[in-house]
């Protein structure tokens, strides 16, 4: 046998791992060859050293600190969700309450038209026609539109509007205003301002030129169903 | 078999394994108790036609092949290394002296994967068969495995171990060299 094959089988030799008829071979060879004999020694020293390989140190508590863990461990397998108590829903319903309310009274608002109530302001001025509400068709009431029934705007609205009435009637008023500008209605109260301490020049004695008559302002109203005339004095 | 018991027939061996595998002792303990840890999780998965010992080995190597792998991601440097300060680092490192530490910093020095199978074999002194299985590799793999790391072991010990036997016939020792 020649020494390399030989090698190969030294530390199962020395181990004393190999079969009987391997084992007598390798001996028979390790008689005659002193190199091989040193290799075997070599592998005989491992094997003496790892025998006096002292063992691993434990340390005291190795054993509470496993059972502690193994008791964690148990404790976590028998939490199952069966065991918990029921955890309360992020979301619950009763939060859910207010918010589902606000929604329905939304959504009630936007049918029944709060919305263009909202975006069309009811100011009396315009009215939008009602026409066709339930059918469905687009809404082309703007065509329509037409002024409200105002006192100020129905009277040249009104049907029965011609120019002539207007001119007479504006002769009317204007007749009334020449009448009341003509009339002595200015000058009849001078002495009762002054008594209420305003300055009238007219009591120093200067004449009737000189006399400063503190003008009064008349406002004038017409009432426009039978033209009856209002007066309103005011002095400024 | 009460859990207790599998504890205490099978921890020291454990640590034996990884305690040369990793050679914190701390970090080493950790492992054989998540070892333990993880046999209690999947008691229930346990085949009892298998040998329980080469599952628990199993669990162990793995765990303890992870930690290695951890520890080859996050290297961690020494301050030492980065002041180059080689006296101080020849007062920290302790130099092995007898000849056990020698041979356990061998072995923690071989290569994984001979390593593994001759912690196996030579120190726990499992069968080829078993080591085969926990393994993971052919029967072949492992013999020429152990082989491997047993002629690694001896060319590495072989100075030391002239040295050692010199020492231990004491007497022949010239007084000058004491």
């Amino acid at each position: 046998m020649q020494c390399r094959k030989v090698r190969s089988f030294l530390s199962a030799y020395s181990k004393g791992e190999l079969e009987e008829a391997k084992r007598r071979e390798i001996s028979a060879h390790l008689e005659q060859c002193p190199e091989c004999r040193r290799e075997e020694a070599g592998f005989r020293d491992v094997f003496g050293a790892l025998s006096k390989l002292p063992d691993a140190r434990l340390s005291d508590d190795f054993n509470n600190r496993l059972l502690n863990r193994i008791a964690d461990e148990r404790y976590r397998e028998t939490r199952t969700r069966a065991y918990l108590p029921k955890q309360a829903p992020a979301i619950g319903m009763r939060r859910m309450v207010p918010v589902v309310a606000t929604f329905c009274l939304m959504l009630a608002f936007v049918l029944t038209g709060g919305i263009e109530r909202l975006l069309v302001p009811d100011d009396g001025g315009y009215m939008v026609a009602q026409q066709d509400m339930g059918s469905g068709n687009m809404d082309d009431s703007y065509l329509t539109v037409q002024p409200a029934a105002s006192r100020t705007f129905s009277q040249h609205a009104s049907k029965h509007w011609n120019f002539d009435r207007q001119v007479a009637r504006a002769n009317r008023v204007r007749g009334y205003m020449n009448q009341l500008a003509s009339s002595n209605t200015f000058a009849d109260n001078t002495t009762a301002w002054s008594t209420q301490g305003k300055l009238v020049l007219g009591h120093l004695g200067l004449g009737p030129a000189t006399t400063y008559r503190p003008r009064p302002i008349i406002r004038t109203y017409i009432a426009p169903q039978n033209d009856a005339v209002k007066e309103v004095r005011q002095v400024y | 078999m009460a859990f207790n018991e599998l504890v205490n027939k099978y921890k020291q061996r454990l640590m034996n394994v990884i305690t040369r595998m990793i050679q914190s002792q701390e970090e080493a303990e950790d492992i054989v108790q998540e070892t333990f840890v993880r046999v209690y999780q999947h008691r229930k998965s346990f085949d009892f036609q298998h040998c329980f010992s080469t599952w628990l080995y199993t669990i162990a190597l793995n765990l303890a092949r992870n930690e290695l792998r951890k520890r080859k991601r996050f290297k961690f440097f020494d301050i030492f290394d980065l002041k180059g300060n080689e006296a101080e680092i020849a007062v920290e490192m302790e130099i092995p002296t007898n000849l056990p530490q020698v041979l356990k910093r061998a072995i923690e020095n071989l290569p994984e994967k001979y390593q593994t199978a001759f912690i196996l074999r030579d120190i726990e002194e499992l069968p080829y068969e078993e080591v085969a299985k926990v393994m993971n590799i052919p029967l072949g793999t492992v013999k020429s495995r152990v082989n491997r790391a047993r002629a690694l072991l001896r060319e590495k010990l072989k100075p030391r171990m002239e040295e050692y036997n010199a020492m231990s016939k004491g007497t022949l020792l010239p007084v000058s060299l004491l």
